[in-house]
């Protein structure tokens, strides 16, 4: 299946697409070998929990639901389809997908750089674009410009956003954004108060509730996903606790969310 | 630019915020057709393999092929 399924990819290889397998159950070295004895090179996830599969609304993967094929369309809605369909559905539909910066006028020793800037990796095309944009040959030096040029302007945007919120007293969101901020632009010339703002953020009390919220869901979810019965009781019952107790929390929102679903199901 | 301190910081609430998004934040039902469902990709480093976690913002525009399977 994976040769087919490859082949389809390179087909769509300088289209704005990118094609990722999915694990459902599988623990993560047990995948990383499987990937690795069948040559699969596209970024994977390891849906040990099956979380994903179900936030996908994919049926359950099994020996009788071996393959199933989603594609996200470029506004982001999901398309159901199959590994035999799929060429021909993402055909349909990757004609509105579109590049963030022209592919035309950047250098193949950029390329690489471009493919991260496109899909959202700046960090990882940060040195290759700050040592490009110094170079002596025009035609590289316009190529890291034109990328730089668009880089700065998402970080700027961001950057803005989180200032508006702090200035608005959103102090969470605030921080959030800074923090975020600091990891994806870093190599870019970030705000030199940036590492300062987000120290003095960390230490106002509705952040600390959020990062304490937050750690208690994710030591809930742990046990929700736990492999005995009481487990998984006592990891609902956190999650009670905690939308109930911190409801005004992403986490508190989340757990509600949580309990929402599950006991839809 | 970053002290250890705060790269420490920055993934230690990386990994809160992961487990928050990992979580799947809506199942639905099975659709065969086209859904807006808000799902969100994990953004647990260790969910990953052959690549840095993508998120839906940083595929805005795109398309993304996901094949879903069990062997392994």
């Amino acid at each position: 299946m994976w040769p087919d399924l490859q082949a389809v990819a390179r087909k769509f290889q300088d289209k704005p697409v990118l094609f990722l397998a999915v694990n459902s159950g599988t623990p993560r070295p047990q995948l990383q070998s499987y990937l690795r004895k069948n040559k699969v090179r596209w970024p994977a996830i390891a849906d040990t929990d099956r979380s994903f599969e179900r936030s996908c609304g994919v049926p359950t993967i099994s020996l009788r639901n071996i393959y199933q094929v989603r594609i996200m369309k470029p506004d982001g809605t999901l398309v159901a389809t199959s590994p035999i369909r799929m060429e021909q559905t993402l055909a349909g539909v990757v004609g509105a997908a579109k590049w963030n910066v022209d592919p035309k006028g950047i250098p193949v020793s950029l390329k690489s750089a471009w493919v991260n800037v496109e899909f959202g990796k700046f960090a990882l095309a940060a040195s290759t674009l700050k040592k490009a944009g110094n170079s002596r040959k025009p035609e590289i030096k316009q190529g890291a410009r034109k990328l730089l040029d668009y880089v700065g302007k998402k970080m700027k945007k961001q950057i803005e956003a989180a200032k508006k919120a702090e200035a608005d007293g959103k102090v969470w969101v605030a921080f959030r954004g800074y923090s975020d901020a600091a990891v994806r632009y870093k190599g870019y010339e970030l705000p030199r108060d940036i590492t300062a703002t987000i120290k003095k953020l960390q230490a106002s009390p509705d952040v600390k509730q959020e990062v304490t919220a937050l750690r208690i869901l994710a030591a809930a979810k742990r046990k929700l996903y736990g492999k005995t019965v009481s487990s998984r009781k006592s990891g609902f019952r956190s999650l009670e606790r905690l939308a109930e107790q911190q409801a005004e929390t992403q986490a508190g929102r989340e757990a509600q969310r949580l309990i929402d679903s599950l006991n839809r199901r | 630019m970053f002290s250890r301190s705060m790269t420490h910081l920055l993934l230690s609430t990386g990994i809160v915020l992961a487990a928050l998004c990992g979580a799947g934040s809506s199942t639905a039902a099975a659709q065969d057709r086209d859904s807006a469902i808000g799902f969100q990709f994990p953004r647990n480093a260790a969910s990953w393999v052959n690549s840095q976690p993508f998120t839906r913002e940083q595929l805005a525009g795109k398309c993304a092929v996901m094949v879903f399977f069990e062997e392994g």
